[in-house]
């Protein structure tokens, strides 16, 4: 094998080179040979087979085809996490919203516990109501009806428009609650009242969820929201030093034992309730 | 022609509020391409969304392609073999048209990676987007975005296909090869087409139904909707207030519809005639607005 003017590749060469059966430095060297060589191109035509050929080229088509995707989608990809999972998390306004939600709530949280770090009880008090209105804002953005702009064809899809919602509040919460939850626990001087905020968050997101198969998510997160803040505001007006975050209910062993049973009914009704999700808002006409 | 039925609807009834959208509808579907016609607030798009199962009715009996669209099992199954364009799709605008495709091949469970971009690549060509489909959705024209719609509703050659207004925003030669995909798919499979276009009914629909205010008004053939209007449509020189629609046409005479005087040049009817004198004549009876055309 050499120029085109004086050399070819022999059959058997060709042949083997076809086969994909050719050594790597043999094979590229039948690469450079092939690109200024029109007999032996011609050559290898009837010797090429047909079906790996194709499948080449599907290879090629689906590597250029391939969305380009988002370094963090890459990483989860390499994590093994399924590309229908990864897509799920990475394609819609509304989880990319969900995650600037957690993300500006968890990093609010990390500086509100700095500031605990000085021992204020006032400071403590608006971390613990603050914290469990990340994940109410993550369940609000990721559920809410007008949230993906392309919610009708996704509800008409196969896959449970539940299951997508879920998929992507949990992404988002995770993350989010373990930022907040270190936060918090590396607070020096506040024994276990650093963790109280992680029952109303989960009984917030619960409840919100269970009324939300009823009425607009987004409503429903901004009332339970409110109350939850109202409540709080109310309950430490005038509160002597010391009682602020013992006078809410909702810290007190009561109130986290009655979160627990909220989160747990409401978790139910979320099962019962889950197909839901799964039309678009028959409350109005389109 | 229609053959075997696919979509079977007994007495459905969706209210919103006190405002019946679909009025104890009774229709049965089969293979070919049926046309929902109707004014704004007709009740079309409830009635569709009810089919492709995104929307339960209040009332009444639904079956599509042998399944109760009521209980999760049929809801999936229906939604595996449906194709969905819905009235107002929306987009993600950063996402190419590819990606945006392949994003919802991925929800309609086609795992297949390989398989699936072959998918996506021929919906794309299919309604003419080759050239296009790597472009951002936010780059492309209306009429482009909507094509990208029509080729998700295409993915893995759906049994029933629900459009919604497809051909809105189309220009004349997108619309000719929108009927040439949706005509391809009905020779084997159920097409539903809601749309204010009078011609593409004329130029797809083995049968068109009209609406009014959640009711059907007229179900058949287009033939037999443009029968109908058979001696209530002439032309003159002059606007005649006694027509129910009349409008000034490109020759300079008038097209007028409703019950001529006598001596006029009666002319043979379009299926748009005939659907106006239908509404016409409702409306005149119920004394709510005739639609007009340049009156």
């Amino acid at each position: 094998m050499s120029t085109e003017e004086t050399w070819h590749a022999t059959p058997d060469v060709l042949a083997a080179y076809a086969a994909g059966s050719l050594g790597r430095t043999s094979a590229a060297s039948v690469d450079a040979h092939l690109l200024v060589c029109a007999s032996c191109r011609a050559a290898i035509v009837p010797l090429a087979p047909r079906d790996r050929l194709a499948r080449n080229l599907a290879m090629i088509h689906t590597r250029i085809d391939a969305p380009t995707v988002s370094w963090a989608e890459r990483l989860l990809r390499r994590a093994s996490i399924p590309e229908r999972i990864t897509r799920m998390l990475f394609v819609t306004p509304s989880a990319r919203a969900a995650w600037l939600v957690a993300i500006v709530g968890a990093m609010a949280a990390a500086i509100l516990a700095g500031d605990l770090s000085h021992g204020s009880e006032r400071a403590m008090f608006a971390f613990l109501v603050g914290a469990p209105l990340v994940p109410l804002g993550v369940v609000s953005t990721t559920f809410a009806t007008h949230s993906d702009p392309a919610r009708e064809l996704v509800v008409a899809s196969p896959t449970p428009a539940f299951e997508l919602l879920l998929v992507r509040a949990v992404a988002v919460l995770g993350p989010a609650t373990i930022l907040t939850l270190v936060a918090s626990l590396v607070v020096p001087g506040h024994d276990g009242d650093t963790v109280l905020w992680l029952l109303p968050s989960l009984g917030l997101a619960a409840a919100t969820l269970a009324l939300g198969s009823w009425l607009p998510v987004r409503a429903v997160s901004w009332v339970l929201g409110g109350a939850w803040v109202m409540g709080a505001l109310v309950s430490a007006r005038g509160a002597a030093h010391g009682e602020v975050i013992e006078r809410y209910a909702a810290f007190r062993p009561t109130g986290q034992a009655a979160l627990v049973v909220v989160t747990a009914l409401a978790g139910f009704v979320v099962v019962l309730r889950r197909d839901a999700f799964d039309l678009v808002d028959s409350r109005r006409p389109s | 022609m229609i053959s075997g039925t696919t979509v079977e609807l007994a007495e459905v009834t969706k209210r919103y509020g006190s405002t019946p959208a679909v009025d104890g509808i009774t229709l049965a579907f089969g293979r070919g391409v049926t046309g929902l016609l109707g004014p704004n607030g007709a009740g079309k798009t409830t009635l569709l969304r009810i089919i492709a199962t995104v929307l339960a009715p209040d009332t009444g009996a639904v079956r599509v392609l042998g399944e109760d669209p009521g209980r999760v099992e049929g809801r999936l199954s229906i939604r595996r073999r449906l194709g969905y364009f819905p009235q107002e799709p929306g987009y993600y605008a950063n996402l190419t048209a590819f990606a945006f495709v392949d994003y919802l091949a991925i929800l309609k469970e086609m795992t297949d990676r390989r398989a699936r971009h072959d998918d996506v690549t021929r919906v794309l060509t299919q309604v003419g987007l080759d050239d296009v489909m790597h472009k951002r959705i936010k780059s492309l024209s209306g009429g482009m975005r909507r094509r990208v719609i029509l080729a998700q509703a295409l993915l893995g050659q759906p049994e029933l296909l629900v459009l919604d207004e497809p051909a809105s925003g189309l220009d004349p030669e997108q619309r000719l090869r929108f009927r040439e995909t949706v005509s391809a798919v009905a020779e084997h499979h159920t097409v539903l087409l809601s749309t204010h276009q009078t011609d593409d009914v004329s130029a797809l629909c083995q049968r068109v139904v009209v609406m009014d205010r959640g009711r059907v008004l007229h179900d058949g053939a287009p033939d037999e909707l443009v029968d109908h209007a058979r001696g209530h449509v002439w032309v003159a020189e002059r606007a005649d207030s006694t027509a129910q629609v009349s409008w000034r046409t490109s020759s300079g005479q008038y097209r007028l519809i409703g019950d001529p005087p006598p001596g006029a040049e009666l002319v043979p009817p379009a299926l748009e005639d005939a659907y106006l004198l239908l509404l016409g004549l409702r409306a005149a009876d119920a004394d709510v607005a005739v639609p007009t055309r340049g009156r």
